[in-house]
């Protein structure tokens, strides 16, 4: 693929609390994409109430519905994984349909998982998400365009189960919000594909199962509260960190937006890891910031969105899903922080890229 | 507690020249062997070692595992037990301690411990990999963090807390580059200004190229005995009158300050226990400065300062060759070099030259007692020992 310039990833923002969308293009996206996109689009919906179920349709390479159940959170939402795309697609507009008196603020998911692999491995379709909210709270600001100018245009490309999903919504029963014109904020595009995505790692090395157990502590920034100590346990690991309890642990999820700084650090070049040269070739220095998430739970995470020096301790940000590393030939996602001042409305998650 | 006559005694301790050497990893084990028996007043033979304990990281991954085997074959004694000792910059530290232990613990009565790290014949890239791989890998590292980054983030701290300034930092830098210049296995001999320090290229905000130290090969080597056999070698050891050692998380996340590193106050803690002395009575003390920020910290964890009051004490010079409490008169990490795994014996090795009075242009006058101090990483790790002239 060397050499072909990648189009721009793009995030499709309706300006609804009913129905967003989220579409990747590219070739170098993966299941990861997918998952981190699905979950941004959830995140951009504010979805205060159950996520209703979700289909799947999933032609690459079969770790889908896992990611995108850690990614949602959704160990007991019903996925269903289609390997046909218009059945997929059918299935979920039935769903739809069905839904005529729903609970309030469920959500209906559909993800085109398209990933398909040209002779070399490399997928080359997008993945696209769409998300149906029935009912719910009333609609945020609508998300402005960051990391460049912001740019009107009509769906298109390849994400045709994603064109064909808003295109039923519009023409749906009145009584859906029917968005009159689809506001899609366009990032620049990256760069020609050069990073070397790697066979064995040169550097600091997490095998991939570890980065899957990790994932509900990485996107989700999941801990563990003990029920005899009440100590907080972040990242997770099974155990209490103060008692050493394993039983009964319970899961809560620390804030994705509103963290405090309580460090940060601008990375100049040469002095970051050899697993983010790739990062310093495009983008030069980044700040890397210790957040406060709440008491007694901290994050080490890098900052994006602004340029380096933006952030100082005491401020406030959000977090978003972004790609983190490359590792053993594929993509590792995880949150990044984002300064409050430029998130959307104070919170939330921002655009993905 | 063993009884003084059974602490442990330096009676002999080696040194390579430190800096980007054209030696390789069994040359430079050689050379500090050969040095630490060749240094023994009265002789030692090769032969009286009964096991021994390399501190090394890995040296690039040139001999990965099994690799104080090299040490065995270096002193020409196959058949001795030896075993390495990794807690990343601590190494030679707790190779040390686990030397002390086995002297005080009856367990043997004379022990080598040698510290070795060969870092400047790797390409950058792979350099920058064993540079950063003793923090937490999944959470720091991956977050864009290497050693610079973390502790410029404990700089961060410190400075928003106690107000910190920056020339405090630039001194620490200029200080050790002023020591180091007495010190002829120093791998710098340049004097430098806290302007030239303020003017070097940015690494990690706050700190800068001169507030790093470097990328060094070299080794030390230290000859350990129980101290009631000490005079069959010298009439000058240097005992072990106190170790101590303590953990913390991995990654700074975790840790509940990030003004001060718990491990090193721990350590502290245990090693003062076991002294027959108190703070006070320190002569000197060789500190673990990877990073400028590390010294002032380890000074207000060590209890040589009160809580941010480090910064003071470096810029009115207490720190200083005849100043109040002089801090790395070799050079330390920063100008001296900092070989990963050799730190720690480098350290003892300096201490064993002043506290019998052999530290040429850099010796601390009247010399008897002093602390040298070991960090793993960001402070995973640390170790404190003490020792006593006599």
């Amino acid at each position: 693929m060397s050499g072909e310039s990648r189009p721009a990833a793009s995030a499709v923002c309706l300006p609804a609390r009913s129905v967003g969308g989220f579409r990747r293009e590219g070739v170098d996206e993966d299941s990861f994409t997918l998952a981190v996109g699905a979950s941004e689009l959830l995140e951009s919906l504010d979805p205060g109430g159950d996520i209703q179920g979700v289909h799947l349709f999933d032609a690459g390479s079969g770790d889908g519905s896992t990611l995108l159940s850690t990614a949602l959170g959704l160990s007991s939402v019903p996925l269903v994984v289609h390997p046909d795309r218009e059945d997929a697609l059918r299935e979920f507009l039935d769903a739809r349909a069905a839904s005529t008196d729903p609970p309030s603020g469920c959500l209906l998911l559909f993800v085109d998982a398209l990933g398909e692999r040209d002779p070399r491995g490399e997928l080359m379709r997008d993945s696209a998400a769409v998300a149906v909210r029935l009912g719910g709270p009333p609609p945020r600001a609508p998300l402005p365009a960051r990391g460049g100018p912001a740019s009107k245009r009509t769906l298109g490309g390849d994400a045709s189960a994603l064109r064909a999903a808003l295109r039923w919504l519009e023409e749906g029963p009145s009584r859906w919000w029917v968005p009159e014109s689809h506001v899609e904020a366009s990032v620049p595009p990256s760069p020609a594909r050069s990073v070397d995505l790697g066979g064995v790692s040169e550097g600091a090395y997490v095998p991939r199962a570890s980065y899957l157990q990790n994932l509900p502590s990485r996107w989700r920034f999941a801990a563990d509260r003990c029920p005899a100590c009440g100590t907080l346990t972040f990242p997770r690991r099974g155990r209490c960190r103060n008692c050493s309890r394993t039983e009964g642990l319970a899961t809560v999820e620390l804030p994705r937006a509103g963290g405090i700084v309580e460090a940060v650090t601008t990375v100049h070049p040469g002095a970051q890891p050899s697993e983010f040269d790739w990062s310093v070739e495009r983008r030069g220095a980044y700040d890397v910031a210790l957040v406060r998430l709440s008491e007694g739970a901290r994050v080490t995470l890098q900052v994006t969105d602004c340029p380096p020096g933006t952030l100082h301790p005491g401020e406030s940000i959000a977090t978003v899903l972004r790609r983190l590393y490359p590792m053993e030939g594929e993509w590792r996602y995880g949150r990044k922080a984002v300064p409050i001042a430029l998130t959307w409305a104070g919170s939330g998650s921002g655009l993905p890229t | 507690m063993p009884t003084p006559s059974d602490r442990a005694a330096i009676v002999g301790a080696g040194h390579t020249r430190f800096g980007v050497l054209t030696e390789g990893p069994r040359e430079l084990l050689s050379r500090a062997v050969a040095g630490a028996l060749g240094s023994v007043d009265r002789g030692m033979d090769r032969g009286d070692v009964e096991e021994a304990y390399l501190g090394s990281l890995g040296f690039s991954g040139w001999q990965l595992g099994n690799s104080a085997t090299l040490l065995a074959e270096e002193l020409g004694r196959p058949g001795v037990p030896v075993s390495r000792v990794e807690n990343a910059c601590a190494s030679a530290g707790y190779a040390l301690r686990a030397g002390v232990h086995a002297i005080e613990s009856g367990a043997r009565d004379v022990v080598l411990v040698v510290g070795l790290e060969k870092m400047t014949d790797a390409p950058s890239r792979r350099r920058r990999y064993w540079l950063g791989v003793s923090g937490d890998t999944e959470w720091e590292r991956l977050a864009g963090l290497t050693f610079a980054g973390v502790y410029a983030l404990l700089a961060s701290c410190h400075m928003q807390k106690y107000g910190t300034p920056r020339e405090a930092l630039a001194e620490v830098a200029v200080k050790n580059h002023r020591n180091a210049l007495l010190n002829p296995n120093a791998q710098f001999h340049k004097a430098i200004t806290r302007e030239e320090v303020a003017r070097a290229p940015r690494v990690a905000d706050p700190l800068g190229l001169m507030d790093c130290c470097p990328v060094t090969d070299g080794a030390a080597a230290l000859l350990l005995v129980r101290r009631s056999l000490a005079a069959r070698y010298t009439d000058t050891p240097v005992s072990i009158v106190g170790t101590g050692a303590a953990s913390d998380y991995l990654a700074l996340q975790e840790r509940a300050s990030l003004t001060s590193l718990a491990a090193t106050r721990r350590a502290a803690e245990e090693a003062f226990r076991r002294a027959p002395f108190d703070r006070r009575a320190l002569s000197l003390a060789e500190l673990h400065d990877c990073f400028t920020i590390a010294e002032l910290l380890a000074l207000e964890d060590l209890g040589l300062a009160g809580p941010g009051e480090a910064a003071r004490l470096t810029l009115d010079g207490g720190t200083a060759l005849g100043g109040a409490i002089p801090i790395n008169p070799d050079g330390g990490l920063k100008a001296k070099g900092h070989p990963i795994g050799a730190t720690g014996a480098s350290q003892a090795y300096e201490v064993f030259q002043q506290l019998r009075g052999a530290a040429g242009a850099r010796q601390v006058p009247h010399a008897e007692r002093a602390l040298s101090h070991n960090v793993g990483g960001s402070g995973a790790s640390a170790t404190v020992t003490l020792y006593e002239a006599g």
